[in-house]
């Protein structure tokens, strides 16, 4: 399964990792050229742009991913990426980080998502064995721990 | 929301006009741009902070306008007055070109400043294409100045109308416009204003400037 990672900062990273394991083509997206380094993740993808760009999610071919998770440090990037990633690239599932309580009552249905958890266990491992019910089409929003 | 260039200008304007104006910037500093006179109230804060925006009256508001240097938060809080606060009139600078387009199919009203900018010096510096004068509500007919290639001189209105499928509005000749008839000869120092659908625009200025065949 094809995954972009929209921030390459720790969870992101982090993020990658797992889904790399689990046997996932990762691209890690981030504006940073210390972070959209080649080899930042072993085995992941890098791209140095603004996700916020549509020129940079065509770049990205974000309309190939089955996921793309928004998991930048700056939540009005986090949700316009998601936006971008359901209305124009037709992502199926789509996972945005809330980073600030302050932001949380935002990330709501008028950006196309709901607040919610990911299996706790495999957050991101989208297997048969995953209990949690994810419809298509649906965006997460994850709230801020 | 914003106080820069744009945004203290259109609050000074609306002052001025009598309305009830409320500046909303991230930046104290920034209300300087505003002049001595001004009667509205300033608000700092981020954009789309609810808190921000009530103690600027949103839900009072007649009109939201994001104008601050952030593409992103331009759209956030253009949404949130809509969306959270109702607010009939919502419009939002968006420098990002695709952007900016993405938006308004989204039915949020954009000024896509780059791309209005890119548009107006393209015109300055190569005054050679089709200049836009009219277009219809719809977008699907335009009226444009279209220069001509020096072949087309001494030839007939009709023939110019059939070689592109536009259609002649009027000729603009020694400073007055005249409405053609199918045998006027165009000649030297004519300003011809042709309607057609935009998409036919490179079309026809090939045709008219370039003189590459046309339906003729």
């Amino acid at each position: 399964m094809r995954v972009a990672i929209a921030g390459a900062g720790k969870v992101g990273r982090a993020i990658a990792r797992e889904l790399l394991q689990n046997g996932h083509e990762i691209l890690l997206i981030d504006r940073d050229p210390a972070l959209a380094r080649p080899g930042v993740v072993e085995g992941a993808e890098t791209l140095m742009a603004d996700a916020c760009e549509v020129t940079a999610l065509e770049e990205a071919r974000l309309s190939e991913c089955q996921v793309v998770v928004a998991a930048t440090g700056d939540d009005k990037v986090n949700l316009v990426v998601s936006l971008l990633a359901k209305t124009e690239f037709g992502v199926p599932r789509v996972v945005a980080r809330v980073n600030h309580p302050k932001n949380e009552w935002m990330f709501d249905e008028s950006w196309g998502g709901r607040r919610g958890c990911l299996n706790s266990t495999h957050p991101f491992s989208f297997g048969r064995r995953s209990s949690f019910r994810w419809r298509l089409g649906e965006t997460i929003f994850l709230p801020p721990r | 929301m914003g106080c820069g260039r744009v945004g203290a200008l259109l609050a000074t304007w609306l002052d001025q006009q009598g309305h009830s104006v409320a500046v909303i910037d991230q930046d104290a500093a920034a209300f300087r741009k505003l002049r001595p006179d001004f009667t509205g109230i300033t608000v700092k804060g981020v954009g789309f902070d609810r808190e921000t925006l009530e103690s600027a009256g949103i839900t009072r508001a007649h009109a939201f306008a994001a104008v601050s240097s952030g593409d992103n938060s331009n759209i956030l809080g253009a949404r949130v007055a809509r969306e959270t606060y109702g607010v009939e009139h919502v419009i939002a600078r968006i420098y990002d070109p695709k952007r900016a387009a993405v938006y308004q199919r989204l039915g949020i009203p954009t000024v896509a400043t780059v791309t209005w900018t890119a548009t107006q010096i393209m015109k300055a510096v190569l005054p050679t294409g089709a200049s836009e004068e009219f277009s219809d509500p719809t977008g699907t007919m335009t009226l444009a100045e279209v220069p001509l290639h020096e072949h087309w001189l001494g030839r007939n209105a009709k023939e110019l109308e059939e070689a592109t499928g536009a259609r002649i509005a009027f000729v603009t000749r020694y400073g007055a416009a005249v409405l053609p008839t199918p045998t006027l000869v165009l000649q030297q120092g004519d300003a011809i204003h042709l309607l057609f659908p935009p998409g036919e625009r490179e079309r026809i200025e090939g045709i008219a400037l370039f003189c590459e065949k046309g339906n003729s």
